[in-house]
């Protein structure tokens, strides 16, 4: 009993805020009410947000893949210095929280960014050369910046299970290099290409933050028309949920099918290691210049976020950003200093960890029950526990927005409004999925025989739980700590939605502060963004860390 | 059970299990005295790990008796019935290393720090282990697993040591050696042990008794020797590797009739046991022998194994090998029956 507690979790904070929407899309007092969608289907600007969505996550996808795909041949092939460095480089935008991103960008190539400051002070001109700002471009190259990391490693990691023997025996038929890539390598690498552009598709589908953040009101994603229809018709922004988490569904779905069949097919394994050096100059350059895309692609808008909130523009180095952070500001869209929003958020950040822990064990332990006691559809709880994952951020925010409009609204949940807990809860949502998902198979890998020695040395329930269990799920339950606690700090979808003005998390005052057009401002934003950036960096590195220390299990 | 005997220091007494639908142990008996290690012996599946696992409080019997000392034991839980457990898979703390491996009932014990220090370097002593006490156990061998696992359970002194298969998954040449190893440290230590095994060799090599197992019941108790000697039973006679079981025609007195002649009996059994020990076997003629035709016949190093048809019954029998030519099958093989090897059986349980 005690361990349903997050069942009833899941449904009270994510199932019941979701039917809330489709009631809202499909009810108007008590009648079955179609108008909603009628709207969205009549007027051109939602066709165009449907239509701009599908287009800028298709391009973004493609764009991606053109650019992984011969940096995964480079990695998968070649050994060179400093390739764990890069690798690891490449890595760092997944788990960078939206805003960071879109603030690098803009720091690299927005109006107030250090390029057009960079070429105003060399040309000289008074006004910005590149119009990047608030164009599909930006939103592009952000979008790649993001995904890069995960096509490099799906698609090096499958090229990295195919025989060289395959492409060798094409060589010696006589295969030029273009038709090695077009007739051997493309082909054999299709399943791998299919599962990352699902994802990537997926990732930008539901891109919120950084469309938000970098476009305007012609670019545009449904996430974000949601978020500009809440104050004006909520019926319609319910119902333009509804059917982005739908067509969101289908992609999902779409997803596993593809990564499922395909992906797991036994591929030629190699029997020897396949990276080599390069052997001749065109392969040195071949690397140094994928090398030098992925340097560049992920280096340059950090190192101009870092640069540019210690400078004004082209000027000299000064810290005077982070020194504003302490103060408030007349007329600021914060209420508090930029300071007390670190202290918000690390404060959100680990009462999420703490609800995600608890919550992910009891999950894990009550899936392992049942399915000891071979109840029926041993998947469908885990299925049902992940859903929150593939669901939109924005959905979860909305879901809570219509619940607290919402006049039926039971009191009690109503009353989380104004509470301190309510960001924990939301963001505990997507948190503890990701806790269960690390502790659940440490928990199935302890074998019974271990309890029962336990029992037989002696050990009471109690004792076998701290000094057997604990110890043995420990690692899984550090991993999943830090992603809980990493998620909560960076997630902004959700938090936008029911944030209570005088409380803004850190990546909301970066919102905020960036919506302005004041440089002050703008340098504010950007050195709250590498400290928000700081942390996440300092807690993913205390899991590499952690990873080669210890015995036992969870690699990651 | 006559009520003048003191009560023995552990007894099982009617032990009921079931698994779901399935009957584990239907009325096991089973009782040891202090130092005296005791072997279940029998197929796999014949319920002795589930016995063993009902002692130890890891299974709950659906009726029985346990007592330890005189102390009901159903009621205790597990962690405090004072009974070690060596599991076949070691089972060992893959978050500890050896010596702390080794420590933990200690520690569950609240011993003092320097006690729990001090029996835990005896115990790694005596498994001949004191050089491995940092070492993950991970990067142990099978064999030294085991020793690290007997090692533990020693080390609490638990009033009774229960060890299931402990060498089933080691290779053949570390389990001779272990086996005797494992007999002298539990005699030293002065305790009373129960030693699941399948294996007749290993139950040979350890036990002061062996108790048979057969579907959920144990068939037959005794010494070693005695239990070769004097199987009661076709199954328990089959399980020592007899096959001379003739069944009896008719009985007059006590004489009883079979296909292979008329023996002295005791008792009214349905079956009787030509033990294999008690064929003497000959290629030549002789006074009183049966002649047989030889079906076939496997050279065993020390002697060839025979399997004749004496008047229509098949008798598996010995000719030793030093003093003869390799009987052939078809060749005509004479037998004579020694009277003392003739072993009445009753119906398996």
């Amino acid at each position: 009993m005690f361990l349903r507690v997050p069942l009833f979790y899941w449904v009270v904070f994510f199932l019941y805020p979701l039917l809330a929407i489709v009631g809202l899309s499909f009810l108007s007092e008590g009648q079955l009410d179609f108008t909603a969608f009628q709207r969205i289907i009549s007027r051109a600007y939602y066709r165009e947000r449907l239509l701009f969505t599908f287009g800028q996550a298709a391009l973004s996808t493609l764009l991606t893949l053109l650019l992984a795909l011969p940096a995964a041949q480079v990695m998968a092939t070649y050994d060179f210095r400093g390739k764990t460095v890069l690798l690891a480089l490449a890595t760092l935008p997944f788990v960078l929280p939206t805003v960071v991103v879109a603030a690098a960008f803009k720091a690299l190539l927005g109006d107030l960014g250090l390029v057009n400051r960079w070429l105003m002070h060399v040309l000289p001109l008074t006004e910005h050369p590149l119009p990047f700002e608030r164009s599909l471009a930006l939103i592009l190259v952000t979008h790649v910046f993001y995904n890069y990391a995960i096509a490099l490693h799906i698609l090096s990691g499958y090229w990295r299970t195919q025989s060289m023997r395959v492409e060798e025996a094409a060589r010696s038929l006589g295969c030029s290099p273009w038709r090695l890539w077009l007739q051997v390598r493309l082909p054999l690498l299709r399943p791998a290409l299919f599962s990352a552009a699902a994802l990537i598709f997926v990732f930008c589908f539901t891109s919120f933050g950084v469309v938000l953040l970098l476009g305007d009101v012609q670019h545009a994603t449904l996430e974000v028309a949601i978020y500009r229809q809440v104050n004006i018709d909520l019926p319609t922004a319910a119902a333009l949920s509804l059917t982005q988490s739908g067509l969101l569904f289908l992609l999902v779905w779409l997803h596993s099918r593809w990564s499922q069949a395909d992906l797991h097919t036994p591929a030629l394994q190699s029997s020897t290691s396949r990276t080599r050096p390069p052997q001749n100059t065109l392969e040195k350059i071949w690397l140094r210049t994928h090398v030098a895309i992925a340097t560049v692609l992920v280096g340059a808008p950090l190192l101009a976020l870092g640069w540019r909130s210690l400078s004004h523009a082209a000027g000299p180095l000064t810290p005077e950003h982070y020194i504003n952070l302490t103060q408030i500001h007349q007329g600021s869209l914060l209420f508090v200093s930029p300071l007390t929003t670190i202290a918000n958020s690390l404060r959100f950040a680990l009462i999420t960890t703490c609800f995600a822990v608890i919550l992910g064990t009891m999950a894990a332990y009550w899936l392992a029950q049942r399915r000891k006691k071979r109840r029926r559809f041993p998947h469908l709880q885990h299925a049902l526990f992940m859903m929150p994952l593939t669901t939109s951020a924005v959905t979860l925010g909305f879901g809570f927005t219509v619940v607290f409009a919402s006049a039926s609204t039971p009191e009690w949940f109503r009353a989380l409004r104004g509470s301190v807990i309510l960001i924990p809860i939301l963001h505990t949502l997507v948190a503890f999925p990701f806790v269960l998902r690390c502790v659940y198979p440490a928990l199935k890998a302890i074998a019974p025989s271990l309890r029962e020695a336990a029992a037989t040395l002696g050990a009471a329930p109690a004792q076998r739980w701290f000094r057997l269990e604990l110890p043995l799920l420990s690692h899984g339950l550090f991993i999943g700590a830090i992603f809980a606690f990493v998620l909560s700090l960076g997630e902004f979808g959700a938090s936008i939605f029911v944030i209570r003005p005088q409380q803004p998390t850190l990546p909301i005052a970066i919102f905020r502060l960036l919506s302005q057009p004041q440089p002050a401002n703008f340098g504010m934003a950007l050195a709250l963004s590498v400290i928000l950036l700081a942390i996440c960096a300092a807690a993913f590195a205390s899991l590499n860390l952690l990873r080669n220390s210890a015995p036992g299990e969870i690699r990651w | 059970m006559n009520a003048q005997l003191p009560a023995p220091f552990f007894q099982a007494s009617g032990i009921v299990l079931h698994y779901g639908e399935t009957v584990a142990l239907q009325g096991s008996e089973c009782s040891l005295e202090r130092g005296q290690i005791l072997c279940l012996l029998g197929p796999s599946g014949c319920g002795k790990t589930s016995l063993l696992r009902v002692i130890a409080g890891l299974e709950r019997p659906a009726a029985g008796q346990l007592t330890l000392q005189g102390q009901n034991l159903l009621p205790v839980p597990t962690h405090q019935r004072g009974i070690g457990l060596m599991f076949q898979d070691f089972a060992l703390f893959p978050h500890l290393n050896v010596a702390e491996n080794v420590r933990f009932g200690l520690k569950m014990a609240d011993l003092t720090r320097r006690e729990q220090e001090k029996r835990t370097a005896e115990a790694l002593t005596q498994v001949g282990m004191s050089a491995f006490a940092k070492r993950d156990v991970a990067h142990l061998s099978g064999g030294e697993k085991q020793r690290v696992a007997l090692a533990r359970s020693l080390a609490p002194q638990p009033k009774l040591l229960l060890l299931d298969e402990p060498l089933g998954s080691l290779d053949a040449n570390t389990r001779e050696q272990l086996v005797v190893e494992i007999r002298h440290l539990i005699h030293a230590a002065g305790l009373a042990a129960i030693y699941v095994t399948h294996d007749r060799g290993e139950a040979f090599a350890i036990a002061d008794q062996i108790a048979v197992m057969n579907a959920g019941k144990i068939l037959q108790t005794d010494e070693p020797a005695r239990l070769y000697r004097a199987p009661r039973s076709p199954f328990v006679a089959r399980f020592f590797g007899q096959e001379n079981i003739l069944a009896v025609l008719t009985q007059e007195g006590d004489r009883a009739r079979t296909e292979l002649g008329t023996f002295k009996v005791r008792g009214q059994p349905n079956h009787l046991l030509i033990h294999t020990d008690g064929v003497e076997t000959s290629l030549i003629p002789s006074n009183r022998a049966i002649a047989g035709l030889i079906r076939s016949s496997t050279y065993r190093g020390n002697h060839y194994e025979l399997r004749s048809v004496h008047h229509d019954t098949v008798v598996k029998h010995a000719l030793a090998a030093h003093h003869t030519r390799a009987p052939q099958v078809g060749e005509t093989v004479y037998i004579r029956i020694d009277p003392a090897c003739v072993i009445p059986l009753a119906d398996d349980g």
